[in-house]
């Protein structure tokens, strides 16, 4: 009772002012909450790295990636019984299937149980859970206010904005990372809104934990052979990016065949996993946690030297991440992008001054910072996301140039050798990637039932052809569908065109029935169908309209004609500004 | 402004379906509740205009009042005059009669519209049997009425009109319509009744306009029915 008088409470302050005003409105608290959660997040996870990197030295701290491994996914599953999976693929699911609607759960599932995984030593991101909870935040505010769906998925967005900005201090990385890998669309109505949360959220972390920028560094000075150099290093990071998604998907495999074959349960997974993460981490521990330490060793160049020593981190790294996510963990692949990013910079530094060692290239920092963004930009496949990111959270404005050759070379390559993302793969393959103004999208909108065209006129299986003569007049279609005459069941249609030859002769009028010249092996569809795979029913078999059949009884046919008509008015509309 | 959404989705020449999709996907500035769709009608006349749909009340009207033109022959008639005993011996002097009292002002066009029936007539003759004739203009006159009428004619004596049945014309039909497609429907209404042999004998007994138009109503009500 009491939600729903809120509810009411709610709208009629809605009614009562302009939507485009309120949803400014919205967008700064949404950009506050969003920003408590990062900051939250933020403060439990050094908490933790505090309080357990004294025990690392010992030989069962290995337990520990393990035992928060469990507590995370039995804390997920049993106890407040979410999905598991890494966070943002969930929201773009959301934006693009089910209008941005996300749980009230969600806004804490995914903090805790990554606040477990992450805190403990496993390797994995807290900048997903960060933006699922930001994105419930904005999803749950918008339905508490009844708003639309496109007011929805904006404040839903402002949410996924002020995390990301308030965990990286970087307000124009928020509002690039939303609209280039969440909303997919670059539209005036949702920038606003946007970048206000997105400053919003700043201004929060700014004022809690001081105006740091994380990554900082004493600068670098770029010259023409780090340009050459950095189109070099995109080559390079955009293998380690595919490596690092290809293992990801590995490990996942590798996990479901290990819980099938042993009969594993969800936690005892985990937990070997977690373990396993453990082990690593016990020899080279930059592989554990969410590795921002590492990042800032690598940027300020302060990274013990070797070649080998780089090398094996690398791998170790993906590899951990690898087993974290794929065994049962949570947390995002942001951050660990970000480590593997930088220790591709480092030993591509190391490797190219041994090969070239004339050549006059910047420090390895530099390099960093570049593979950094390289990696980011193929995981994701988000080069503006990848240039500008780094830009802010090192505030080194100096590299922008070579930045944009890494990040946009290495997304190229990437979408070349993994046409979808490591966030949009899942969704691609389910084939639930519906971006605004698509093909699928605006197919996966409209229902059979707003484009079934009622307007048949019925005849029965017994009449002769000459009654059918006389409807020709007054029917506006060339199909006629038939039904019987006592059960009203549908038994198929009569098609004008078939029957052509016989409509002019008279000897044909009184001696044919309908059921002689109707055709009942024709493919009919029910009105769940989803248009896309009526559509291919209708190419495979080269018809221009397919009836429609509830049960048995005929409702009706849809037709290229209107499907044409309503396709056009449904792909103004979505591509339209309101 | 408010509007119940089936009208609304009428309005916007839309499914209903689709307009309530679009609604809760606010697609659209329509808010609504229940069944009322809330809106500023300039708002959405801007949205309608960017969208390239047509969106206007005028329009609805208009076309609901086509859509109900199933007795279009007998208002058609109801709209013209019925005009018994004309004197006349030739087509000629027969359709200058009418024209004089289908109450045209301009000569010109009366003129252009004598011509036109005539030029009609050298096609050939309008006479269909039975003693029948329905002389038309060979092009409709678009902008002479408002709209579709009928002028009936019961000559004097039976009327020389170089029929297909070779019969003399007791009853012409003036059809006078606004474009070809009204034309058409005017003539296929007429012909259905005329396929009647009762009608036709109903027509020789001279009956008045009112008696006339109630039987055309019935033919046309049994030609909907069908």
């Amino acid at each position: 009772m009491r939600r729903v008088f809120l509810k009411r409470q709610a709208q009629s302050i809605i009614f009562s002012f302009d939507e485009n005003f309120l949803l400014l409105i919205m967008a700064l608290i949404v950009g506050i909450l969003g920003g408590f959660a990062a900051v939250f997040l933020n403060y439990s996870l050094e908490f933790c790295y505090e309080h357990l990197h004294v025990f690392r030295q010992y030989w069962w701290a290995f337990f520990f990636p393990g035992v928060g491994a469990i507590c995370s996914c039995v804390f997920l599953k049993k106890i407040i019984r979410d999905d598991k999976g890494h966070g943002v693929p969930d929201v773009i699911y959301s934006v693009s299937k089910k209008g941005g609607l996300l749980k009230v759960r969600s806004i804490f599932s995914r903090l805790f149980s990554s606040i477990l995984t992450i805190g403990s030593g496993g390797s994995a991101g807290p900048e997903a859970p960060i933006l699922y909870s930001g994105a419930a935040i904005g999803s749950n505010i918008a339905r508490l206010f009844s708003l639309n769906e496109r007011q929805r998925i904006t404040l839903l967005g402002c949410g996924t904005a002020s995390a990301i900005s308030a965990i990286f201090n970087a307000p124009v990385s928020g509002i690039i990372f939303t609209l280039e890998v969440i909303l997919a669309e670059w539209n005036t109505i949702y920038l606003v809104p946007v970048a206000i949360a997105s400053v919003a959220g700043t201004e929060l972390s700014r004022f809690l934990r001081g105006n740091q920028i994380p990554f900082s560094n004493s600068g670098f000075n770029i010259g023409f052979d780090d340009l050459i150099a950095a189109a070099l290093l995109a080559v390079f990071t955009a293998v380690i990016s595919v490596l690092f998604t290809r293992s990801m998907e590995k490990s996942n495999k590798l996990a479901s065949s290990f819980e099938k074959k042993f009969r594993l349960t969800f936690f005892v997974k985990a937990g070997l996993g977690g373990c396993a993460v453990g082990i690593i981490g016990f020899f080279i521990p930059d592989a554990l946690g969410e590795g921002y330490h590492s990042i800032r060793e690598l940027i300020s160049g302060t990274y013990s030297t070797g070649l080998a020593i780089a090398g094996v981190a690398l791998f170790a790294k993906i590899i951990a991440t690898a087993i974290t996510l794929g065994w049962g963990g949570s947390g995002g692949v942001f951050a660990p992008s970000l480590v593997i990013g930088s220790f591709t910079g480092v030993v591509f530094y190391r490797v190219f001054t041994l090969i070239f060692p004339e050549a006059n290239l910047v420090s390895e920092g530099g390099f960093a910072l570049l593979g950094m963004s390289g990696v980011m930009a193929g995981v994701l496949q988000a080069p503006l996301t990848g240039i500008f990111l780094i830009v802010e959270i090192t505030g080194g404005y100096e590299v922008i140039v070579p930045l944009i050759i890494v990040s946009s070379l290495s997304s190229v390559i990437c979408r070349y050798l993994e046409p979808a993302s490591v966030y949009l793969k899942e969704l691609v393959e389910k084939g639930t990637l519906l971006r605004p103004g698509t093909d699928a999208k605006v197919l996966s909108d409209l229902k059979v039932e707003e484009i079934l065209e009622k307007d048949c006129l019925e005849v029965f299986n017994d009449m002769r052809l000459k009654e059918l003569i006389y409807l020709l007049k007054v029917s506006k279609r060339n199909f006629f569908p038939v039904v019987d005459r006592k059960t009203k069941d549908f038994l198929g249609v009569v098609h004008l065109d078939h029957i052509r030859p016989y409509l002019l002769d008279s000897l044909m009028y009184e001696t044919v029935f309908i059921y002689q010249i109707m055709d009942s092996e024709i493919p009919v569809i029910s009105p769940d169908t989803e248009l896309k795979e009526a559509l291919d029913i209708m190419d495979e078999y080269s018809m221009f309209s397919i009836p429609v059949l509830s049960g048995r009884k005929f409702m009706g046919i849809i037709s290229k004609g209107t499907l044409l008509d309503q396709y056009r008015k449904e792909l103004m509309v979505q591509t339209s500004e309101i | 402004m408010k509007l119940h959404i089936n009208d609304a989705a009428s309005l916007l020449n839309l499914p209903v379906n689709t307009l309530k999709r679009w609604i809760r996907q606010g697609r659209v500035p329509i808010n609504r509740s229940e069944d009322i769709c809330i809106f500023k009608e300039e708002k959405l006349n801007e949205w309608a205009k960017r969208n390239h749909f047509s969106f206007s009340e005028k329009k609805c009207i208009e076309k609901k009042v086509l859509d109900s033109g199933t007795q279009i022959l007998s208002s058609a008639v109801s709209r013209g005059i019925v005009l018994y005993d004309v004197e006349g011996s030739t087509k000629e002097d027969i359709f200058s009669f009418v024209i004089k009292n289908l109450g045209i002002d301009d000569d010109e066009n009366k003129n252009e519209f004598l011509k036109r029936l005539l030029e009609r007539e050298e096609l050939s003759s309008t006479g269909i049997g039975k003693g029948v004739a329905i002389p038309h203009p060979r092009e409709p006159l678009d902008n002479l009425f408002d709209s579709p009428l009928i002028a009936i004619v019961f000559p004097k004596e039976p009327l020389e009109f170089d029929s297909i049945d070779k019969s003399l014309v007791f009853v012409l039909f003036f059809i006078v319509s606004r474009n070809v497609k009204e034309h058409l429907k005017l003539l296929s209404n007429l012909s259905y009744c005329l396929r009647h042999e009762n009608f036709i004998a109903f027509l020789k007994n001279k009956p008045p306009m009112e008696k006339i138009i109630s039987e055309i109503e019935f033919f046309e009500n049994q030609l909907l029915n069908q």
